[in-house]
């Protein structure tokens, strides 16, 4: 499904689920499941924390809903909300001391990565994938988060700038600044070995 | 275009966000300088790979899991949704300003409306002085360090010695301690009635008093001691007066506007003595003035009036 017909699709199940459709709601979550998932993944670390943090985003969502005015904006919406779970979650986790228990590396925290490759190169990926995450962990907040929702739930920058709530400007600026330190750390990484 | 200003473009130019001047620009530049067009293309690769790291999968049970926690919502979980502001009405936050707003108005009353306290609405009593002094006795209630008791009033009784007495006095206490400082021990002195039956006298019974606020009709008392202090001025008054508030074993109250109400261990006798004497005085009875004022009390009530 590209990213139009997408639209189309969240369009027409909102405005099912408030015409009283309870269907379109469970057709809503299967549609952002995945990406609200990976999202919050990237906050807490831990399949379990994340399971629970992006069912209650979709439950806010399920009880606020009537109230959202601009409904062609549903998507954008929708992610405001699980950026504001995400963080709070985080916030209450690191309190605890949550994630000085968990380690990046752990492959029972995160998911396994599978391919065809042979078990060099599927190693050589696993430890570029720990890189990346360890990369992305390591940046300030807003960078941080302009990445995930760029590159990995792929928003255009105007849905960033809505969403984050930051000028279109700084949107780009950030993001070619953590893009780049990516790559920075990467190249370090490849030359080192 | 320099080195940093292309390298400053790559994310507008990979996202195919850059206008076609600069475009170009940057193109002509990744002819001219092999440095940037490696770094372009670890750029893109660096991109590509991350948008190319695989998605987990929602773990089993996820839609029937948000059902479950819509249908087991508490009433304790409703009620911080309401505090959140994620019901249907938004009335949150407003209600918890204006219950914020009360409990300030409601602090400020209670603190600055004159509240009566008990007692001091009650009629004094001008009872005859020598009708019930003579009852009363000074006694040792509790020192507020152990140590020593003795030290201070030999061989009087304790207060729970009197504690079985269903006639006990209410325990007054002068309202100020002078200058007490932390390494002294300062026994607090109450007044306690050893007489059976009878209250003792009423200025005992009458509210406490303190420095800020002076009885405008003082009851009557009866003194072992009435030292008067005659002086030129309020100056050498003062220094008596500082003196007699710094013995820490003594306790005072103000009695009126020139009057000093003090209870005085009968063994200080010497010590007031000297410090009265500085000045001219005269002691009522006046063989007290000789030095050699012998009573049975183990506390003296002396009042020092300043002439």
């Amino acid at each position: 499904m590209n990213k139009e017909e997408l639209k189309q699709e969240t369009a027409t199940l909102v405005e099912a689920f408030l015409d009283g459709d309870s269907q379109a709601f469970n057709r809503l979550v299967l549609l952002y499941q995945t990406k609200i998932y990976h999202l919050a993944l990237n906050y807490v670390k831990s399949q379990e924390e994340a399971k629970d943090l992006a069912q209650d985003v979709f439950i806010t969502v399920y009880k606020a809903l009537p109230k959202l005015r601009e409904k062609a904006k549903f998507s954008s919406w929708l992610y405001q909300i699980a950026i504001n779970h995400c963080r709070n979650r985080y916030k209450k986790l690191n309190r605890r001391g949550f994630f000085s228990n968990i380690s990046l590396d752990d492959d029972e925290t995160y998911m396994q990565l599978q391919g065809d490759e042979g078990p060099e190169q599927l190693l050589q990926r696993k430890n570029t994938v720990n890189l990346v995450r360890s990369t992305i962990n390591s940046m300030g907040k807003t960078e941080k988060e302009i990445l995930l929702l760029r590159d990995l739930q792929e928003l255009s920058y105007d849905e960033i700038s809505t969403i984050l709530d930051i000028p279109l400007g700084t949107v780009k600026s950030k993001l070619n600044r953590a893009r780049t330190s990516l790559k920075d750390r990467l190249k370090k990484f490849y030359k080192d070995l | 275009m320099n080195c940093n200003d292309c390298q400053k473009l790559f994310s507008l130019y990979l996202d195919n966000e850059i206008d076609q001047h600069n475009k170009s620009l940057m193109e002509a530049h990744f002819h001219s300088c092999p440095d940037c067009k490696m770094e372009w293309q670890a750029f893109r690769n660096t991109v590509a790979f991350l948008r190319d790291m695989p998605m987990p999968d929602v773990p089993s049970g996820f839609l029937t899991g948000i059902h479950d926690k819509l249908s087991k919502e508490t009433p304790w979980t409703r009620f911080k949704g309401w505090l959140a502001g994620t019901g249907q009405h938004k009335v949150a936050i407003p209600t918890a300003f204006a219950m914020l707003a009360v409990g300030f108005a409601t602090a400020y009353l209670v603190q600055n409306f004159p509240v009566s306290q008990p007692g001091t609405e009650a009629p004094l009593q001008q009872a005859g002085i020598e009708k019930t002094a003579q009852k009363i006795v000074v006694a040792q209630n509790k020192t507020q360090k152990t140590e020593s008791d003795d030290a201070y009033y030999p061989g009087v009784p304790l207060l729970s010695e009197y504690e079985d007495s269903q006639e006990l006095t209410p325990i007054h206490q002068f309202a100020m301690v002078p200058r007490k400082t932390r390494e002294q021990l300062v026994p607090q002195v109450d007044f306690v009635s050893t007489h059976t039956g009878i209250a003792s006298s009423s200025y005992l019974h009458a509210p406490l008093t303190s420095f800020s606020g002076f009885r405008k009709a003082p009851v009557a008392i009866n003194p072992d001691l009435l030292i008067t202090l005659h002086s030129a001025g309020n100056g050498e008054h003062l220094e008596t007066i500082r003196q007699i508030m710094q013995s820490p074993l003594w306790q005072a109250e103000v009695y009126n506007e020139n009057t000093l109400l003090l209870s005085v261990p009968a063994s200080n006798f010497n010590k007031l003595h000297k410090i009265c004497c500085q000045k001219e005085t005269s002691f009522s009875p006046s063989y007290a003035g000789s030095n050699h004022y012998f009573t049975p009390k183990r506390m003296l009530t002396v009042a020092v009036r300043l002439d």
